[in-house]
């Protein structure tokens, strides 16, 4: 209890209780040592008395003068304690005896005794002799005349002597107590005292924790307190100063860091730019026939050079938002094995070994539906993948999916592991390599490359969806990364809801396709705006809309952007986020403003890799965003996602040369009002010959535009001439509008 | 002759000059100090009231001593029993001034204790040891013994105690069968101490004890002295009371104690 309670409690039970026992075990020493005294003095008094009325007795008793005796006796009237005294014979026989009178307190003769038993030994006979009882002292003292002659007897009433003695400790302890109460109380005033004056200092100390005031109280009286107060204040004066300091300093450590985010977003935004440029148009040189050997081998290790700087720059920018805290997880509904399936699909594109099997294996009880950041999960297994593979010269890489828990309904919590029989890492590289920038080895980076921050981000993308990466690995055996996460499992109807969306365009497509089984169509024309002010990517989205099959306009900047709009009719907008003059999302904004143009697609372009960037485009009333550098494909997967339908030009029936495209456009277009005419005339007078020369050149056109499927058609009505079988009807009604079509697209195309 | 001649002209001279004190003894029958305290205290407030010249009192060691001293007249004023002023008149002329009123009786006590054994008649005395305060005291010892022996004829055993007080103490301690006394003292005595004894006999009653003056002190002079005491007796009756003169009247020999020099006391005085 004592433990508990406070420094003043203590103090003051401590000081009380030794203050108590001190004062109370003096008085007491002090009472024995006066009582002792007070009796010895009493008993010295009794024997003098008793020896002086002895001395006196000796001539009374020889004379037999009873009065002088008598007279003696009475004289001892005022020791008040005395209760009797006798002067006796030898034998006990009385002479005189005198008793106090219970009524005046005085002594007074009593007549009545004659005889007192003195139980006197014959040794005792000549001594002075004491008997004490509880209440009562009585002396006897021998009367010499050369032999005993007699004896006095004195009896004291002890009961007021005890009663003064009692009187007297009385007295003691009341000046014990009242000793005591004032200093107890100075001592109770000085602990509040001192308990109130460290209080202040302990708010003091409070308040210079938490910041509030840093007034210190008032100084104390002590000098050890004065000390703890001074220091205290010295060391207030002292934190004020370093916390100044250091909120400073932090200050300009999250300055700079913001800077450097800043920096490296800004690196990063533009080195994709650039890389988008190259990207893009090594894929469209690849994509040309005429490329000698060597030059198709340069450019593909361009191409590879520049999608690893690709994959370098996408680790610095995550890291980078990694740690200045802004990258975000999303969650949004995915289709695992879907998902997964494209990543083994990619990475053994990649990073395909001969000598490793790459193995994906899951449980059939995981669940396919889940709502996660299905990117980022990507992400990581691609990390711990393409490392795997990396580090792997001979065996396999397994990744694994399991279930570590059963699934409830609502969410599933899946183990993910990723094994490898590569090199393994050391024990003293395991801590290190989820630190950034390390590798397991210094000499690992030029071996196999890599930044070293695909571990780190990893790491901490786990972090952010609340896992953590877990490490086996034995030197020369190989590794084993893990990871769990804990996902929502999609509901049956959220399914069913997503999949219907999902569905909607292959519906209508599929509607299309019951309605005309049997008859396919000519792309229409499709005009496209493309605001961006970079000349290489103007040059790859030139090339890679010439391929397919799109006209488009191009403006340098919003401004241009929106009169283009005015001026002509569009399609489809790509927008560039950031352009001179005025930026993308204001320039759609304005050009959606536009009566006319409400309904008109806008696709953003961005090379700003932050998920904000999407919010906003979709809050500006994009339909959709594409990140650079984006290849052919996503561009393609757009215009499939807003239901264009777009053919493709085989360009190297031009020689991939534009200009030659174009001018074989002009001419088809010139030529295609002849060819319907032509049609309709030959028809009208049954010279099926010339209908079947017309349609063949037709199939040819297709061919060259590469409209396929419709030439497929072409060639079933050519081949039904060649039956000599009259052509329907509606296939020539169907060919006689396609061929609009056609006019309509290699028009705009030409132009 | 020669001797009274001397004295006349001492008194004479005193006469004419006025003595620069006075001295007085008084029967030692009470304990020098309960003299010094009882009558000392009367004398020093008469000293200071008269305008006489002081009293001082001087102590004889005994009554044999007191005695010789009075007979030649040693002191100016003394205080005696009534046949000491029979003696101090033939030797001296002492006039008696003052004395108490109420008659002095001596008293014979005996012990009550056991009333079957007590003893009833004068005659059971006869060969006893009788107790008296000492040999000249005058009505406990001296009328006592004379009336005892030779108007009743018993033969007994006198032993002196020294005082009254012992008389009785002495009878109730056994030790004699009876006890001359003076009705004053036996009075003096506790309740429970008189309670234990009877009266046996008494002898008739003799005028108290006197204050008498030396022919000496001028006539004038013992005037004033006996206005005086008188005066301050009446004026302080507790200290009058301890020197038993609590009704004083003035003394008058031929009335008073005459009587006793018929009473043929002088074969029982001790010399």
């Amino acid at each position: 209890m004592l433990r508990k309670s406070s420094i003043g409690t203590q103090v003051l039970v401590l000081c009380g209780s030794v203050m108590v026992l001190l004062t109370f075990g003096l008085t007491w020493i002090n009472n024995h040592r006066q009582t002792t005294e007070f009796q010895e003095v009493f008993s010295k008094q009794a024997k003098a008395l008793a020896f002086n009325l002895a001395v006196s007795s000796a001539n009374p008793i020889l004379e037999k003068d009873l009065e002088v005796l008598e007279i003696l006796l009475l004289k001892t009237t005022q020791f008040e304690s005395l209760k009797s005294a006798a002067v006796v014979s030898r034998e006990g026989r009385v002479y005189s005896v005198v008793s106090r009178d219970p009524k005046t307190h005085s002594l007074k003769a009593d007549y009545d005794i004659d005889r007192i038993a003195l139980t006197t030994t014959p040794q005792q006979a000549k001594e002075s002799r004491q008997l004490k009882n509880a209440n009562t002292l009585t002396v006897i003292e021998p009367v010499e005349a050369g032999d005993v002659i007699g004896y006095v007897v004195l009896d004291f009433d002890l009961s007021p002597i005890a009663k003064k003695i009692q009187e007297h400790v009385i007295e003691n302890i009341l000046l014990a107590t009242l000793l005591i109460i004032p200093a107890l109380l100075g001592l109770w005033l000085f602990i509040g005292l001192t308990r109130r004056q460290l209080q202040g200092i302990t708010a003091f100390a409070e308040n210079l924790v938490k910041e509030e005031a840093t007034q210190p109280g008032k100084r104390p009286s002590s000098s050890e307190l004065l000390q703890l107060h001074e220091t205290l204040n010295w060391a207030s004066a002292t934190l004020k100063e370093r916390n100044e300091a250091l909120v400073e300093a932090t200050r300009k450590a999250d300055k700079s860091n913001e800077l450097k985010s800043q920096f490296v977003a800004n690196m990063s935004h533009e080195i994709r730019t650039p890389l988008n440029g190259i990207l893009g148009l090594t894929e469209v040189t690849l994509g040309q026939n005429q490329l000698g050997d060597q030059s198709r081998k340069n450019l593909i290790l361009i191409q590879s050079s520049a999608e690893h700087l690709l994959r370098v720059v996408n680790d610095i920018l995550d890291f980078s938002k990694i740690d200045a805290d802004r990258l975000d997880i999303e969650a949004h509904p995915f289709n695992l094995r879907k998902t997964i399936g494209g990543l083994i699909k990619t990475i053994g594109n990649a990073y395909a070994k001969p000598t490793v099997e790459l193995i994906f294996n899951i449980d059939e009880q995981v669940p396919n539906m889940l709502l996660g950041d299905s990117a980022r999960l990507t992400q990581v297994l691609g990390n711990l993948l393409s490392n795997a593979l990396k580090f792997t010269q001979k065996g396999s890489v397994i990744l694994q999916i399991r279930q570590s828990e059963p699934a409830t309904a609502n969410t599933a919590k899946l183990q993910f592991s990723v094994r490898d029989t590569g090199v393994g890492i050391s024990d003293t590289y395991r801590s290190v390599i989820f630190k950034a920038f390390s590798q397991a080895e210094p000499g690992t980076a030029r071996k196999y490359g890599g930044t070293g921050l695909g571990l780190t981000i990893s790491q901490r993308l786990l972090e952010l969806m609340g896992s953590s990466m877990e490490l086996w690995s034995k030197e020369g055996a190989g590794s084993e990364f893990s990871f769990s996460l804990q996902l929502p499992v999609l509901s049956i109807e959220e399914i069913e809801t997503m999949t219907r969306a999902s569905d909607d365009d292959d519906d209508a497509t599929a509607l299309k396709n019951i309605d005309k089984p049997t008859l396919p169509e000519l792309a229409p024309p499709v005009h496209v705006l493309v605001a961006e002010d970079n000349m290489v990517n103007q040059t790859f989205i030139a090339h890679v809309l010439t391929q397919l099959g799109v006209s488009f306009r191009f403006a340098d900047d919003g401004l241009q952007a929106i009169q283009l709009c005015e001026d002509e009719k569009f399609n489809l907008v790509f927008m560039d986020m950031h352009m001179p003059n005025m930026g993308g999302l204001e320039a759609c904004k304005i050009i959606l403003g536009k009566q006319k143009n409400a309904h008109l697609p806008i696709v953003g372009l961005t090379a700003d890799a932050i998920s904000d960037t999407r919010d906003a485009c979709m809050v500006a009333g994009m339909r959709d965003y594409i990140s650079k550098p984006f290849k052919k494909t996503d561009l393609e997967e757009v215009f499939k996602k807003l239901n264009f339908k777009i053919c493709p030009v085989p360009l190297q029936n031009f020689d991939h040369d534009r200009d030659l495209f174009k001018s074989s456009c002009a001419t088809l277009a010139h030529e295609i009002p002849d060819l319907i005419t032509g049609l309709q005339t030959a028809r009208h007078a049954g010279d099926y010959e010339q209908v079947r020369r017309i349609v063949h050149t037709v199939k040819d056109h297709c061919k060259l535009l590469g409209e396929l499927e419709f030439a497929n058609l072409l060639q079933t009505l050519e081949n039904d001439f060649n039956d000599e079988l009259e052509p329907k009807e509606a296939l020539l009604q169907h060919l006689y509008k396609n061929l609009q079509v056609m006019q309509a697209r290699v028009h705009q195309l030409s132009l | 002759m020669a001797t009274f001649l001397l004295t006349a002209a001492v008194g004479q001279a005193i006469a004419q000059n006025p003595p620069a004190k006075l001295t007085m003894m008084v029967v030692p029958q009470f304990s020098v100090t309960e003299i010094n305290s009882t009558w000392g205290k009367v004398i020093k407030g008469i000293n200071q009231s008269s305008g006489l010249p002081p009293i001082e009192l001087v102590f004889p060691k005994d009554i044999t001593e007191f005695e010789n001293r009075f007979s030649m007249g040693e002191t100016d004023l003394i205080y005696c029993n009534p046949y000491h002023i029979v003696m101090a008149r033939k030797s001296q002329g002492y006039v008696p001034v003052l004395r108490d009123q109420k008659p002095l009786t001596g008293i014979l006590i005996v012990a009550r204790s056991g009333e079957s054994n007590a003893i009833q008649s004068l005659k059971e005395l006869n060969g006893k040891t009788l107790l008296f305060p000492s040999p000249n005291s005058f009505g406990a010892s001296l009328y006592m013994r004379a009336l005892l022996t030779k108007e009743h004829n018993i033969q007994f055993t006198p032993r002196y105690v020294k005082t009254h007080s012992n008389v009785i103490r002495g009878l109730i301690k056994g030790d004699g069968q009876a006890g001359g006394m003076v009705n004053a003292t036996l009075a003096a005595e506790d309740p429970a101490l008189q309670a234990k004894v009877n009266i046996l006999y008494e002898t008739p009653a003799v005028a108290p004890h006197p204050i008498a003056i030396h022919p000496r002190v001028d006539a004038k002079t013992r005037q004033t002295l006996q206005k005086a005491w008188m005066d301050y007796l009446k004026t302080n009756p507790s200290e009058a009371e301890e020197i038993q003169l609590s009704t004083p009247v003035q003394a008058d020999y031929r009335k008073d104690y005459t009587p006793l020099e018929k009473l043929g006391l002088e074969n029982f005085l001790a010399k």
